[in-house]
């Protein structure tokens, strides 16, 4: 029987230079962050905005406190913690949608569960929808899109974890921004 | 039309997006029209990305994340400065970081002296930091005791900082979440500090904007210290924050959330709010995430402190409500009127106390009547000695407690109140009620016929009748526009008063609740507890009842003419959840009952979610009973489960026998036997949880192949407590064990457990006076108010649900297992990775049903393609069908007991059954194990067992199941030349086969 790790459970450990370690430490984050998202749902499930860049901050404070991280470890983080964010919320919403589809849970469900409305969820899942859509044509606009939108990172950050200038994060953002904006309209 | 652009034309389209972008709109038409007749593609596509432009704004801040969030941007928050040199400061550690900046301590090596470095989070531009600089350098030049000063403003390659002193104390939210309700004249005496240092930033012409209780500051010698003027200001300033809005949603005025004007009114609300986080712990504006708060502030009246079960002298009422205005110009307008109309409410509340202090010379009584409804007690007094210590009562004597008197109410609210009443001395080592039951038997005695109801008169008699030393009588009467509650306390012998509280209340529904739950707490405190154990918990002011609304408990509480069924009470669990949302219990009751039935349900996690939540409303029991429900049904986590039982048996020895008994299920379910044996002869000794605990030792003792022990205990347990129902099933474990050791673990917990537990937990529950709890056990085992099996089919639309479906329908029914192979290969035979987690879950269920009919690689490698990745709400779903291929997989394998513990890990039917009932349902595998293994007596139990369950218990799994239970009987009994036998299971088979379907 497994048991995960509780918030203050074992945090990764990380005794291995900074260059080495990123790499050999993807998996165990990409777990450890997924765990402490599902966690802050299921916390607050009513939240259905989460507030991912306090998330993606905390995650990267608890994994990466001790040993201090030269800034290119700490933008890749951020650019892996946000591809993360994006695939916590759309897992989210549509285990959400699948709950209001199933019979048992909705006729059960109480009040208090019904008042929280999906439509914010629904947003998370048309973006993402359309964001797969531009990966397809331009996989570094959306590295810059999940950067910003759903890890909630600084254009600065944005910039150094997808590895552009700051002046080619905002171009890019701004085109993605408006085809996006497009996509969702048309939806 | 965009879509179909590939990488090359969408840079193309990108170059010209920008190109066009940066013109104005003639020109940018011009270039359109150009285009459209070289280019149409490119045309539309560049014409879409500038519609797209132009509403990008609008459309894309409104999604739950982005760019209106950034206000939380803490991208120095990890700066990672310590040890490093700024200038004159050598940092030391991080103090502090949140949504404003990072905080370090740090030393000025020419000052030499300790200070803090703020870095703020600015993403400005060069003027706008200029200003915001300026500004919060203005404000942090200001010279008052209550505002905390900023020494320099330093520019560093890391980015401004502010220099300030380092104060070490704790902020006001900490000393809130520590301590709150905090005492009034604490209150007072911060608010008007507060009050203070504002009144002179005001004067400065400084708003602050985000005052919270994270930004005040308390010092060791009472000081509070208000912290960061000027930064929200700054932050209003930054470009990066789309909306403009700043401050912290709890705190902010409805003319800050409007994004109206704001002035200095602003910060007043903010004190509003935080005065009364003080005196209540609890914000006056709740709601659920943050557009439900902002919404409460803009258009609902803030909960009365009252409702609250909190009393404020009407002075400090007034303060709240001055503050609290939601017009600004209703307002008290300045920090220096507030200043004034602190000092006042100070002298009114010393004037108060002392008059009260004389009044209790006199009286010698604690209650004093609120007049206009708003309760008023002794919050400033210090207690005379208690009745214990003062030789009235002595610790441990029981009280009879005389029927609630509630003339002109409702007459079921007595059974409501007098919950509250006993609630409230439930944790008490003080002195103890004495329950409904045994005052029922006391009556008895006396010749009274059942349903007399107890007056004072007759507790008298009774108490001194049966030797108790005081008599408590509570009653609730109409007086002029409102009721007055009294609760008297009486000595037996002589009829004197020990203890006599009395309030008004003009409003029965909301504030009844909270009046009568301060006059229990000031009774108890009046009783006092003994002395010298000084371990017993003091009695928290908590909210009665966990509601405040007498309408919410009547729902939950109120006595039916008949028991109630489950669905009826989660029914009213759920109407009084809808009129108090934060009422502890009644989440509680709903995650308690559907836990029995429901158990994986999004309802469940909800409500043992919220319970678990609001568990600080809840009685040390409670929360043990709450938090292990919802470690163990929720989150699937035993030790976590186990550790929440365990630490509320640490914090209080005495805790009720169902936590050791938990505690021992715990362990036996976790397989630490050993502990299981320590721990259960560690409590044995304590005789009241002793009997219980048998029964888990008995199963740790069968489970280590220690049968003589287990003897043993099962004829200690009889000789405790002649409980037949509970003492057979136990020594049906010992006789099944015997039968065949390997599978005795597997039958314990598959089939025996259940009843076991529940005739336990029904004996133990009316051992304990709960009837509702006992009755709600042996419903269980009549099993009579049955969970609907209703939704059981509700995913048989998908294909691979039908697919599932119908390979059952050949393996179970047909025994056709080239058929079930052909409509699995059908689905699965090229298995392609989980889309989504259903698709996880079948796919589970296909790896179960592959090593059912002998394909143990295919079985295993789905197991393996699908396990990992499930999202939260299918994890614990895939948790369990997992088990149960696995089960499958050691079966073909022919490792009976490990298939025998996986099925009954699997707790679970692996024929994508809704998990309610499950151990019937795990025996029809159970039983095949034990057939594949020759174990024909063993398998012979199972199916008994499995045909002798009421139906319900086998829900739809009969489908599958019973033809072959029966068949399989009347073959095994045939084979052992018990013809009788097998011929009246033929006949139930053909009978079964002659029903319509």
């Amino acid at each position: 029987m497994s048991h995960p790790a509780g918030p203050d459970g074992p945090s990764t450990p990380d005794q291995a230079p900074p260059e080495a370690s990123l790499d050999s430490l993807i998996e165990p984050l990409y777990e450890r962050l997924r765990a402490l998202a599902r966690q802050r749902l299921r916390a607050a499930p009513w939240e259905n905005s989460l507030n991912t860049t306090g998330l993606v901050h905390e995650a990267y404070l608890r994994l990466a406190d001790s040993p201090r991280r030269n800034s290119i470890d700490r933008a890749r983080f951020l650019g892996l913690a946000s591809r993360v964010m994006r695939d916590v919320l759309v897992d989210h919403a549509r285990a959400k949608g699948a709950i209001k589809r199933g019979g048992l849970t909705h006729t059960l469900a109480l009040d208090a569960e019904a008042a929280r409305s999906d439509v914010d969820l629904d947003r998370v899942l048309a973006v993402d929808e359309a964001l797969t859509r531009l990966e397809a044509i331009d996989p570094r606009q959306c590295r810059l899109v999940e950067c910003r939108y759903f890890g909630g990172l600084s254009l600065e950050e944005t910039a150094a974890a997808v590895e552009v200038s700051l002046a080619t994060a905002k171009r890019d953002l701004r085109l993605a921004r408006a085809w996006l904006a497009a996509q969702i309209e048309s939806a | 039309m965009l879509r179909e652009l590939d990488a090359a034309r969408w840079r193309e389209a990108g170059t010209l997006f920008h190109e066009l972008v940066a013109l104005d709109e003639p020109s940018r038409s011009r270039r359109l029209t150009q285009l459209g007749h070289s280019d149409p593609e490119l045309r539309a596509a560049v014409e879409t990305l500038l519609a797209g432009d132009a509403i990008a704004d609008k459309a894309l801040p409104s999604l739950p994340i982005g760019i209106g969030n950034l206000d939380g941007d803490d991208a120095a928050a990890a700066l990672g400065l310590e040890g490093e040199r700024l200038g004159r400061f050598r940092v030391i550690e991080r103090i502090a970081w949140g949504g404003m900046g990072v905080v370090y301590g740090a030393e000025d090596t020419e000052l030499h002296r300790t200070v803090a470095l703020k870095f703020p989070l600015l993403h400005v531009t060069d003027s706008a930091r200029a200003i915001t600089l300026r500004e919060a350098r203005s404000a942090g030049a200001l010279d008052h005791p209550n505002l905390c000063p900023i020494y320099d403003v330093v520019e560093s390659e890391r980015g401004p900082f502010f220099v300030m002193p380092l104060y070490r104390g704790e902020t006001l939210k900490e000393r809130i979440a520590r301590a709150a309700p905090l005492d009034a004249s604490d209150v007072l005496a911060i608010l008007e500090q507060l009050a203070s240092g504002l009144a002179c930033a005001h004067g400065a012409g400084i708003v602050h904007c985000d005052i919270k209780p994270g930004n005040v500051m308390l010092l060791a010698d009472g000081t509070a210290k208000l912290l960061d003027f000027g930064l929200a200001r700054a932050a209003a300033a930054d470009i990066s924050v789309a909306s403009g809005v700043v401050g912290t949603i709890g705190y902010m005025a409805p003319e800050q959330i409007r994004n109206d004007p704001v002035d200095a009114r602003a910060d007043l609300w903010a004190l509003g709010v935080i005065l009364y986080e003080m005196l209540s712990g609890l914000r006056p504006f709740a709601g659920d995430g943050s557009s439900q708060i902002a919404r409460a502030v803009l258009d609902a009246e803030p909960r009365a402190l009252a409702a609250t079960g909190i009393a404020v002298a009407p002075v400090v009422q007034a303060l709240v409500s001055g503050l609290l205005a939601k017009e600004p110009r209703a307002r008290i307008q300045t920090a220096a009127e507030l200043v004034r109309l602190i000092a006042s409410a100070r002298a009114d509340l010393r004037q108060l106390s002392s008059r009260r202090r004389a009044r209790r010379r006199v009286a010698a009584i604690g209650g004093i009547l609120g007049a206009t409804g708003v309760l008023a007690t002794a919050l400033w007094l210090r207690p005379p000695p208690s009745l214990i210590s003062s030789g009235k009562l002595a610790p441990r004597d029981t009280i009879v407690f005389a029927d609630f008197d509630v003339a002109g109410l409702d007459s079921n609210d007595g059974r409501v109140l007098d919950t509250l009443v006993r609630g409230g001395f439930a944790d008490s080592k003080g002195v103890t009620l004495m329950g409904k039951k045994a005052a029922e038997a006391a009556l008895a005695r006396m010749r009274r016929p059942p349903g007399t109801s107890l007056t004072p008169q007759l507790a008298r008699e009774l108490a001194l009748r049966e030797d108790k030393r005081a008599v408590l009588s509570a009653a609730v009467a109409p007086i002029g526009d409102g009721y007055v509650l009294t609760l008297r306390l009486i000595e037996s012998e002589s009829g004197k008063q020990l203890a006599f509280f009395e309030n008004t209340v003009a409003d029965p529904e909301r504030e009844l609740l909270p009046a009568l739950a301060l006059q229990t707490q000031a009774l108890r405190e009046r009783i006092g507890e003994p002395e010298r154990d000084a371990r017993s918990p003091s009695p928290r002011r908590r909210k009665p009842l966990t509601t405040s609304s007498l309408e919410a408990a009547r729902l939950l509480w109120r006595k039916p003419g008949r028991p109630r069924r489950d669905d009826e009470k989660i029914a009213a669990a759920r109407a009084a959840i809808k009129i108090d949302s934060s009422f502890a219990y009644a989440w509680m009751d709903v995650g308690n009952m559907l836990s029995w039935t429901h158990h994986r349900s999004a309802l469940l996690d909800s409500a043992l979610g919220q319970a678990y939540r609001l568990r600080g409303d809840l009685s040390l029991f409670e929360q043990a009973q709450v938090g292990s429900l919802y470690w163990w049904a929720v989150q699937r986590d035993r030790r976590a489960a186990l550790a929440a039982l365990e630490s509320a048996l640490a914090r209080d020895s005495t805790i009720e026998g169902v936590v050791p008994l938990n505690i021992t299920e715990e362990l036996n379910d976790i397989r630490d036997f050993k502990r299981t044996e320590a721990f259960a002869r560690q409590i044995e000794r304590w005789k009241n949880v002793g009997p219980a605990v048998s029964g888990a030792l008995v199963w740790a003792q069968v489970a280590q192949g220690e049968y003589a022990a287990a003897d043993s205990t099962i004829a200690r347990f009889r000789a405790l407590r002649p409980n037949v129902r509970a003492a057979s099933a136990l020594e049906r474990i010992g006789a099944i064990s015997r039968l065949h050791l390997d599978s005795a673990e597997a039958i314990l917990n598959g089939m025996a457990n259940v009843a076991v537990l529940m005739s336990e937990r029904a004996a133990l529950h009316r051992l304990r006076g709960r009837l509702a709890e006992a009755h709600k056990a042996e419903q269980w085992l009549d099993s009579n108010s049955a969970a609907s099996a209703a939704a059981a089919g509700a995913r048989f639309d998908s294909t691979s649900g039908r697919t599932l479906s119908l390979a059952r329908e050949a393996l179970w029914i047909r025994h056709d297992s080239s058929e079930a192979i052909r409509q699995l290969d059908g689905h699965w035979g090229k298995a392609s990775p989980a889309q989504d987690s259903q698709d996880r879950v079948d796919g589970i269920q296909a790896a179960g049903l592959y090593a059912a009919v002998g394909r143990v690689m295919k079985a295993d490698s789905l197991v393996s393609l699908f396990e990992n990745g499930a999202d939260t709400i299918a994890k614990r779903s895939i948790y369990e069908h997992r088990q149960a291929a696995l089960a499958e997989i050691a079966l073909a394998r022919r490792n009976f007991v490990e298939a025998l513990h996986l099925f009954r890990a699997s707790d679970l039917a692996a024929d994508g059954l809704p998990a309610t009932r499950c151990s019937v349902c795990v025996l029809p595998h159970l039983a095949r194990v034990a057939e594949r293994a020759g174990w024909s007596d063993s398998a012979r139990v199972f199916w008994e067992g499995y045909v002798t369950q009421p139906a319900i218990e086998r829900l739809n799994s009969d489908q599958w199941f019973l033809p072959t239970a029966y068949s399989r009987l009347a073959t095994l009994a045939s084979q052992r030349g018990d013809l009788a036998t097998a011929a009246t299971y033929r006949r139930s088979l053909a009978s079964l086969r002659n029903q319509p379907r």
